[in-house]
């Protein structure tokens, strides 16, 4: 990733596809909508795509979708791990802010921005997540997040509960400063790369905040999923410097 | 459970709800917190085998079972679910129908597993040569063996055993009892690894403990990223363990 700001006022998209299939023509729909939202609003918005070890449908669902622009660019990688694949996004996005959307799921269409719009007025090194999580495929239901400023947050919960999922949105020198850490799960016992991410931005002085009226909806399903991975495999979180100052 | 302790059970449930209720439900959000997790401790104590509920605000969600709870999706969210509907059809029930959505209360407030890592690695610092996942009696080990384990030592101790502290102190090891008093087994491995991932030794040897073996079993190849992991004693058998 360059050192340099970013282009102003711009958010680049990082979506992770993996073997999505025709669910993410969906997802690419929901992104265009909050697109077009966060143009109405002087923003603007790059999809910074990645297609790791994907199969022949996922790319025809991405490539043919009517939602993506010149500007769009999608990475063709042979990773096999989500951590890397945001990473490598990353180095290539251009905008002054990043947001990690997964390839399956949807959004509200006010998330870019409300987003944005928090971490203008809580600071630099402040880190969003949408307040509500709606699940739903295998399993229907919601959830709220807590802000990290919510007298309710205990720091000690973190080392048995995630409090924010992976979908986010901080400024670029954020992830720079805290890149993803590889999490192949069935090679290294370590998983749950998110939970990992926010224990080292808290370590590293930023504030997780849950914006209000915003929701991710997230894709739950019977098989295939990485939450399943790491259930299966009694995934850890990596070590991290947070974990000592409990 | 016997009978008789199920009835006592339901019986206790029965007046948790009421009076949560008729009572707690009406107090200042601080004093409600208060009550629901000095209610939440007295009956982990109390059924440990039923209560479900990891943290009061989830015990007090789900009645003294800590079952999840049911609640209305926001109208701007369900809104927003419905014209989601328009790319993923699987939507459309979620945004029309209150009862296909589960609101589903996380446990902000799941101190227990924390408190005990954290108390447990304030114990301890980083750099150790060896630290020694053991329980039951520490002279049964060997005097000879514990001599030479390589120094700085740590020791953590799932028995948590009278006599260990002392002579873990005695022979200059640095000591943590960590017995599994009100974590299950999930948790309690989970806090043992997690001080060890910490502390990251050069080297982590287990004796042939329940617990201890459940640990490694779950998870010595995350463990053996930071240490080299082996059996008690050293030189009984040094493949390092990995499932």
């Amino acid at each position: 990733m360059s050192p340099e700001a970013g282009v102003p006022d711009m958010i680049s998209a990082v979506v992770t596809f993996h073997r999505e299939r025709q669910m993410a023509v969906a997802t690419l729909h929901a992104i265009e909508r909050m697109r077009r939202f966060a143009e109405a609003r002087g923003l603007q918005v790059e999809l910074v795509m990645t297609l790791d070890g994907g199969d022949p449908e996922t790319e025809a669902a991405i490539t043919t979708h009517p939602a993506l622009r010149a500007s769009d660019t999608l990475h063709h990688v042979t990773l096999s791990d989500l951590s890397l694949c945001r990473n490598h996004a990353i180095e290539h996005a251009r905008g002054e802010f990043i947001a990690i959307l997964d390839g399956d799921d949807l959004f509200s269409a006010n998330w870019l921005v409300a987003a944005v719009d928090c971490i203008r007025t809580r600071g630099r090194s402040s880190i969003a997540h949408p307040r509500l999580m709606i699940a739903f495929g295998t399993w229907n239901a919601y959830w709220e997040q807590l802000d990290q400023d919510d007298p309710h947050f205990l720091p000690e919960t973190l080392v048995s509960l995630n409090h924010w999922n992976a979908c986010s949105v901080a400024r670029r020198e954020v992830f720079a400063r805290c890149p993803y850490v590889v999490a192949r799960v069935g090679e290294s016992g370590f998983g749950f790369e998110d939970w990992h991410w926010n224990c080292e931005t808290i370590a590293a002085g930023c504030v997780h905040h849950a914006v209000e009226h915003t929701f991710r909806l997230e894709r739950r399903k019977a098989e295939g999923s990485l939450n399943l991975a790491h259930q299966s495999h009694a995934a850890i979180v990596r070590p991290s410097a947070f974990f000592d100052t409990l | 459970m016997s009978e008789h302790p199920a009835i006592v059970y339901r019986m206790i449930r029965s007046a948790y709800r009421w009076s949560d209720r008729a009572v707690v439900q009406r107090l200042p959000a601080s004093w409600r917190e208060r009550l629901q997790a000095l209610l939440f401790g007295v009956a982990r104590r109390a059924f440990p085998a039923r209560i479900s509920a990891r943290s009061p605000r989830e015990f007090a969600a789900g009645g003294a079972g800590g079952q999840p709870a049911h609640g209305p999706l926001p109208e701007w969210a369900r809104a927003e679910v419905r014209a989601l509907a328009e790319f993923e059809p699987a939507l459309a029930a979620l945004g029309a129908d209150d009862a296909a959505l589960e609101h589903y209360v996380i446990p902000w407030d799941m101190r227990y597993v924390g408190q005990r890592y954290a108390a447990a690695r304030r114990q301890l610092r980083s750099g150790y040569a060896c630290m020694l996942f053991m329980g039951g009696d520490l002279d049964a080990l060997g005097a000879e063996a514990l001599a030479a384990c390589a120094r700085p030592l740590a020791i953590v101790d799932v028995d948590d055993a009278p006599a260990t502290a002392q002579r873990a102190r005695a022979i200059g090891a640095d000591y943590v009892a960590l017995p599994a008093g009100d974590l299950d087994l999930n948790d309690h491995c989970a806090v043992l690894a997690r001080l060890a991932l910490q502390c990251a030794p050069r080297q982590l040897l287990h004796v042939a403990h329940p617990v201890l073996d459940a640990c490694i079993e779950r998870h010595g190849l995350a463990l053996a990223a930071v240490a080299e992991v082996a059996p008690w004693p050293a030189g009984a058998d040094q493949a390092t363990v990995a499932p």
